[in-house]
């Protein structure tokens, strides 16, 4: 076999079972479903009629669609930034000063594995206006006076839930973090503290430059992931109270199965969609997420 | 020796301290979810509630384990992630090393391609999905689950390994390569071992999406015996005025094998890369 | 290197799997399967089961129908009959609410059961569903939304059940003492036990959504027009006034509404059935003996919400073989059992069946006869929302009932503070652009 042929084998080889099983469970699936957004289509009749782009007119003139998105934006930027601080300062703290205790460390990636529906009981438990244990501490210590209705309050229930999801995804961003921390070279920290620094600038000019990747790429994901995000929110508020938790992906689903059209979900999960292509495209163009890194230099 | 200085103690004992609040935050939850779990029914009716308790019981996990399905759900769950692990494991490798080791036209479309479906939300991946499987009678079986949960995990997955391959010097394969390996044998014996770490990354990602979702497992699973944890959990809590030391004994059981899982991995996902000639 | 070696045997063994598709599962394509029938329960209750796994079994023996069932949760069954239309593979029978399948009904999706009715015996006209000339349900049980109290603590204050909303609001105050004990509970958002209170409430004050316009023939929304609009306001109005000695339940739906009854902290709460009192036996059995059932207060009427489950066959599947099952299972002697799944709560729609000794003889349904007698005392009050309009079946009861306008419209009033002119104008306009876009 020449080089080249087997250098093609090769590249098959290695991408191919990739492509192929995200070819056939999600390229087609997304295909069909943006193809079910120029239907009118009912949730209770096989029957699908084409209908063009009205179902995409009358969701766009929907104010509850743009409501959606405003919030979708909120929730979005407040859980990222949330978990990209906590991710960054635990993982800090963690390196330096528990190298040894794996329990410690076990602990802070639990929340991330945990199933949502486990998470939103422990939470709505927690805070609790009757019976939560927040509240108690919060009345006994004296800093309210009545209990607080975090996830049914009109101007607390986005904040409480940004709260839950930062701290279930939060460790997610430790993780890597951590992971690529512990990877940098500790000469480079050598060389900056010969030359004279101190911890802030040793972490301006050696940490913060080597983590700059994985930033970018835990911000590109969560992103991504919390933007969509359904399951997390719709147990623990379904949306209220009156929809002020009630996101893109929530409308959606209301659409879908409150109103059982169908067609206008769709429509509305191709807008999110087209959405995040857009901003991903423009986050490339600025951060370009691809670009190798240089291990030290 | 110079008497320390309030801005030299904050110095030495503030990371201390902010670390101990980071841990409280991290570890409350666990730990009122496990005292209330123990808690009596009766007792947990009546707020407040104390700090420590002595009076332990096993009546909600009893109840638990003995009156509802969800051993049946739990082995259900284990099994689908499972299956999740090793082919996203081996998927995601493989395709992290061709992307990093061979410049080829599509590269960037391909990357882009995976980051591409990630981006769509699962919710209404999920109907199609079910239709391609009823049609090939793939609903209600592990092997149907498990490839769902590869549609949101995998494209999350090539991204780690493609970062994780990076991060290991082409000259560690070009050694072996000089030494006379072929490049298999390079892959197998060199460059795997250094991407441990990632590819143990990659095993717990897996992990948590398969163990998490709910989604794909309520629209393709019919078959109660065949529920995983969180579509079973949601139906029982929904039936009952929300018994909370039970959903609470629930939730401890489910973080139990996660934390394991974390606890024996550990080394394998912090130790240092080596990168030694 | 064992991590790998092991990694790789057996993704080859799972690949090798999934590419030649085998799958242990071997079904013959879903239409033309006479000998099958999937049954979807909105009841999931272990007992309930019990008594389904044993009368399938029978079935299976006398016929060679095999019954499969899915248990998926009252929450989601819509969801899940949804789906498998979508998908092209309905199912046979959905036990559930026939205000729910009256959306299927709309689209032309369930069989006409006047057959099956007639050789069980028929049933009252007010349990009927009859779409297009044809009834489309079978009923076999019916629950109302009626209200549980404290009889222990009104006794205390010497006060009696109250009957009117004047007395019921009066009673509601004489036992508030936030925030460890609530008089009632008025839940405020857009949850099924928010809608199910104000649409209760509408009917004891004669309010209608709809009116049937005779020359058009069809129905028309009539919320904002003249006296209805007066009265809705004022349904909402006293509402508010309610929810002053209620917890703020802004995200209250019937598990909340169990649980701070069960909890002790609420003297009066409802729920659509018995399930409540369940509960209560279940979690709190002190306050067992002093829950007791009353009507919800009358205003102008003393109708209720009448909530009706039943088997309904879809048309497409296998439509035959559900009827022949419909039929065994109503008349199976095991029948009883069901009912006995969760007494008191699955109320029999045949008021013989109630009044029988085989369905009284049952140590909790004896223990508790007082509900008995009382759902015995209400019986003929019930209407389903679909008929409170008219005599015509009313298909456009989804568009507010679905998305829990009413629930929306109490929790404007009650948490946003929305007057009750703007929300009743804001309600009816959203029905009105809805139909449009249904045509």
């Amino acid at each position: 076999m020449s080089a080249r042929s087997e250098r093609n084998a090769w590249v098959l080889g290695t991408t191919a079972p990739a492509l192929v099983f995200l070819a056939v469970i999600a390229y087609l699936p997304i295909a069909y479903a943006i193809a079910l957004s120029f239907f009118k289509k009912t949730a209770f009749n096989p029957a699908m009629t084409w209908v063009g782009l009205d179902n995409y007119r009358y969701i766009l003139e929907e104010p509850d669609l743009w409501r959606a998105f405003w919030r979708s934006l909120v929730f979005t930027l407040g859980a990222v930034g949330l978990q990209l601080v906590w991710g960054l300062v635990s993982a800090l703290l963690l390196n330096r000063a528990l190298r040894g205790l794996t329990v410690v460390r076990s602990l802070f990636v639990l929340p991330y594995l945990l199933p949502s529906i486990v998470v939103a009981l422990v939470f709505q438990w927690l805070l609790s206006q009757e019976y939560g244990v927040v509240n108690q501490i919060l009345m006994q210590t004296g800093v309210v006076t009545r209990p607080i209705n975090f996830f049914g309050g009109l101007g607390t229930a986005m904040w409480s839930v940004i709260g839950m999801a930062g701290w279930q995804y939060g460790s997610f961003a430790t993780l890597l973090i951590l992971a690529r921390l512990q990877a940098i070279n500790p000469k480079l920290y050598e060389a900056a503290r010969v030359s004279g620094a101190g911890p802030l600038r040793c972490f301006f000019d050696v940490t913060l430059p080597n983590l700059r990747t994985t930033l970018i790429v835990i911000a590109l994901l969560r992103g991504i992931w919390m933007f969509n995000k359904f399951d997390s929110i719709w147990l623990v508020t379904h949306g209220g109270p009156l929809k002020a938790t009630e996101t893109l992906p929530i409308y959606a689903y209301r659409l879908a199965f409150e109103d059982f059209d169908f067609g206008l979900a769709a429509a509305a999960c191709t807008v999110m969609f087209l959405v995040l292509l857009v901003g991903a495209l423009v986050y490339f163009k600025l951060f370009d997420p691809t670009r190798e890194i240089e291990v030290g230099r | 020796m110079r008497a320390p200085t309030a801005s030299s103690k904050l110095a030495r004992y503030g990371p201390l301290a902010l670390l101990l609040v980071v841990l409280v935050i991290v570890a409350f939850p666990f730990y009122w979810m496990l005292l209330s779990s123990f808690t009596p029914r009766e007792v947990l009716f009546r707020p407040p509630y104390r700090f420590f308790r002595l009076d332990l019981s096993l009546g909600n996990y009893r109840e638990l384990l003995f009156a509802t399905e969800f051993l049946v759900y739990l082995r259900n769950s284990l099994i689908a992630a499972a299956g999740a692990i090793v082919l996203n494991v081996v998927a995601a490798t493989l395709a992290g090393y061709g992307l990093t080791r061979f410049a080829f036209p599509a590269k960037k479309g391909f990357a882009f391609g995976t980051l591409f479906s990630y981006m769509f939300p699962p919710m209404l991946m999920a109907i199609p999905l079910y239709i391609l499987f009823s049609a090939l009678r793939m609903r209600n079986t592990f092997t149907g689950l498990i490839l769902a949960h590869m549609a949101i995990s995998l494209p999350l997955n090539i991204w780690l390994m493609w970062q994780y391959f990076q991060i290991v010097p082409a000259s560690l394969e070009e050694a072996a390569w000089v030494s006379g390996a072929s490049r298999l044998r390079a892959l197998r014996q060199v460059i795997l071992p250094s991407a441990k770490p990632g590819i143990v990354s990659v095993a717990i990602f897996s992990f948590a999406l398969s163990w998490n979702d709910f989604t794909f497992a309520f629209i393709l699973q019919t078959d109660r015996a065949m529920f995983t944890l969180p579509v079973g959990l949601a139906i029982f809590v929904e039936q009952t005025a929300v018994h909370w030391g039970m959903v609470m004994a629930a939730a401890v059981l489910v973080s139990v094998p996660t934390f394991l899982l974390v606890f024996f991995l550990q080394r394998y996902l912090l130790s240092g890369l080596r990168v030694s000639g | 290197m064992t991590l790998h070696r092991r990694t790789f045997v057996k993704t080859a063994a799972l690949a090798g799997a999934a590419a030649l598709a085998p799958q242990v599962l071997v079904r013959t394509a879903r239409g033309a399967d006479k000998n099958r029938v999937v049954f979807i329960s909105e009841e999931s209750n272990p007992k309930a089961i019990a008594v389904y796994d044993k009368i399938n079994a029978d079935f299976e023996k006398q016929t060679g129908i095999k019954v499969a069932m899915e248990y998926p949760g009252f929450a989601n069954i819509a969801k899940r009959v949804a789906t498998l239309i979508a998908a092209g593979t309905p199912p046979e029978i959905v036990w559930y609410g026939a205000g729910q399948a009256m959306n299927l009904a709309l689209e032309n999706q369930l069989a006409d059961v006047g057959d099956v009715l007639k050789s069980v015996g028929g049933v009252a006209d007010n349990l009927r569903m009859v779409y297009k000339g044809a009834d489309r349900s079978i009923p076999t049980s019916q629950q109302f939304t009626y209200g549980w109290y404290r009889k222990d603590l009104l006794q205390q204050k010497g006060l009696e059940p109250p009957k009117t909303w004047d007395d019921y609001l009066k009673v509601a105050k004489a036992l508030s003492n936030p925030p460890q004990m609530y008089g009632c509970i008025v839940p405020s958002a857009e949850t099924g036990a928010s809608t199910i209170l104000l649409e209760t409430m509408f009917m004891k004050n004669d309010v209608h959504w709809f009116e049937w316009d005779a020359n058009k023939k069809q129905y028309e929304v009539a919320l904002d027009k003249g006296d209805q609009r007066k009265r809705a306001i004022e349904t909402l109005d006293y509402l508010n006034e309610l929810h002053k000695q209620s917890p703020e339940a802004s995200t209250f739906n019937w598990a909340e509404l169990m649980s701070t009854f069960v909890s002790e902290k609420a003297a009066m709460s409802y729920y659509v059935g018995a399930r409540l009192l369940e509960q209560v036996m279940a979690n709190n059995s002190r306050i067992a003996d002093a829950t007791a059932p009353v009507e919800l207060p009358r205003k102008l009427t003393e109708s209720y919400y009448l909530s009706i489950q039943g088997f309904h066959i879809l048309d497409k599947a296998n439509v035959e073989g559900a009827k022949k099952y419909v039929t065994f299972f109503l008349k199976h002697p095991d029948v009883i059992s069901w009912y006995h799944a969760v007494p008191l709560h699955i109320i029999p729609a045949s008021r013989d069946m109630l009044r029988s000794a085989k369905y009284q003889d049952h140590p909790v349904i004896q223990k508790r006869m007082d509900v008995l007698k009382f759902l015995d005392s209400v019986w003929t009050k019930g209407v389903p929302l679909y008929y409170w309009d008219g005599k015509e079946l009313n298909p456009y009861i989804g568009l507010f009932h679905n998305e829990n306008l009413a629930g929306w419209m109490l929790a404007m009033r009650n948490i946003k503070g929305m007057k009750s002119d703007a929300i009743v104008d804001e309600a009816a306009g959203q029905v009105r652009k809805k139909m449009r876009r249904t045509g």
